[in-house]
């Protein structure tokens, strides 16, 4: 099967006649206004999620300060007990810290990736 | 070449990728069409890969040509956009073999018709055969790169290349008849 792997064949000197340019003429520019669009989206994405990861130990602190006023201040809340209020308020600031945190650390490894390429 | 203008964009000179589509927009184009058969969607899928080229560029890792890694994204946008429009073409069975005709009754033709010709037949092979005829003659691909750039294994690579053959000049004889 060598006259397989053969580039000069009869088939080669039509084949050169197809030979395509691309019809537009703004192509070029076309993909460099899109690559200045995606480098655009790219900062303001990683100016937005350092924002988040901020707001993230913000809100955590915020979290624990009103844990700890709760406890020491016992209030309950509507027809609620102190301790029944207490409860919800924490496992509520538990589940949004835990997605919260799960969202912050896919950002770092996605951070350390594109630092290591 | 490739490899000073892949170090100038990882190191922030964007404007460096000009380089890529001045030099590969018609060849990017060339695969699209083979597989999508339509100019307006070629063009998207070309626009696709480049960009999808862009984005990826700091990962590509040299272990084939950018030529090799940049054609299978194309060819891997086209595919996926042909999935998409769900087309369909057509077996060329009935043409006796002894009217096909040869490269000579084509290359008799004026110039703009034989391009004209050639590209309407490979508008009408199937995705498979014209991506193969694209790369192997136009490209002048080995049949190892053509399997690279495509994923078939050199068996499939060379009866697709075969079939493509015998079909091309089935179609082309069809269309000079159509045209007569």
């Amino acid at each position: 099967m060598t006259d397989i792997d053969s580039h000069n064949d009869g088939l080669s000197h039509i084949m050169k006649k197809a030979t395509l340019k691309i019809p537009f003429s703004d192509f070029e520019e076309i993909i460099m206004h899109r690559i200045s669009k995606e480098i655009i989206y790219k900062n303001l994405l990683s100016r937005d999620r350092i924002i988040s990861f901020i707001f993230f130990i913000l809100g955590t602190g915020f979290g624990m300060i009103i844990n700890l006023i709760l406890q020491k201040t016992r209030y309950g809340f509507l027809s609620l007990t102190p301790e029944i209020t207490l409860l919800i308020f924490q496992a509520g600031f538990v589940l949004i810290f835990l997605i919260q945190l799960e969202n912050n650390l896919h950002f770092i490894e996605r951070w350390k990736n594109k630092l290591q390429t | 070449m490739d490899d000073f203008y892949i170090g100038k964009i990882c190191n922030g000179d964007h404007d460096a990728f000009r380089y890529f589509i001045k030099t590969y927009k018609d060849i990017a184009y060339s695969i699209a069409i083979s597989v999508v058969k339509d100019e307006f969607i070629a063009q998207e899928v070309t626009q696709d890969a480049f960009m999808k080229a862009f984005k990826n560029i700091g990962s590509f890792s040299k272990k084939s040509t950018f030529s090799t890694w940049f054609y299978r994204i194309v060819m891997n946008e086209a595919l996926m956009r042909l999935r998409k429009l769900k087309k369909e073409f057509i077996d060329f069975t009935d043409i006796n073999d002894d009217d096909i005709s040869d490269e000579n009754a084509i290359l008799s033709l004026k110039e703009d018709e034989q391009t004209y010709l050639i590209n309407e037949a490979l508008r009408k092979l199937s995705s498979k055969e014209s991506l193969a005829l694209r790369l192997f003659y136009l490209q002048e691909e080995s049949v190892k790169e053509v399997c690279e750039i495509t994923g078939w294994s050199e068996a499939n690579t060379k009866i697709i290349l075969h079939r493509a053959r015998k079909n091309m000049f089935v179609v082309l004889t069809q269309l000079m008849k159509t045209d007569l």
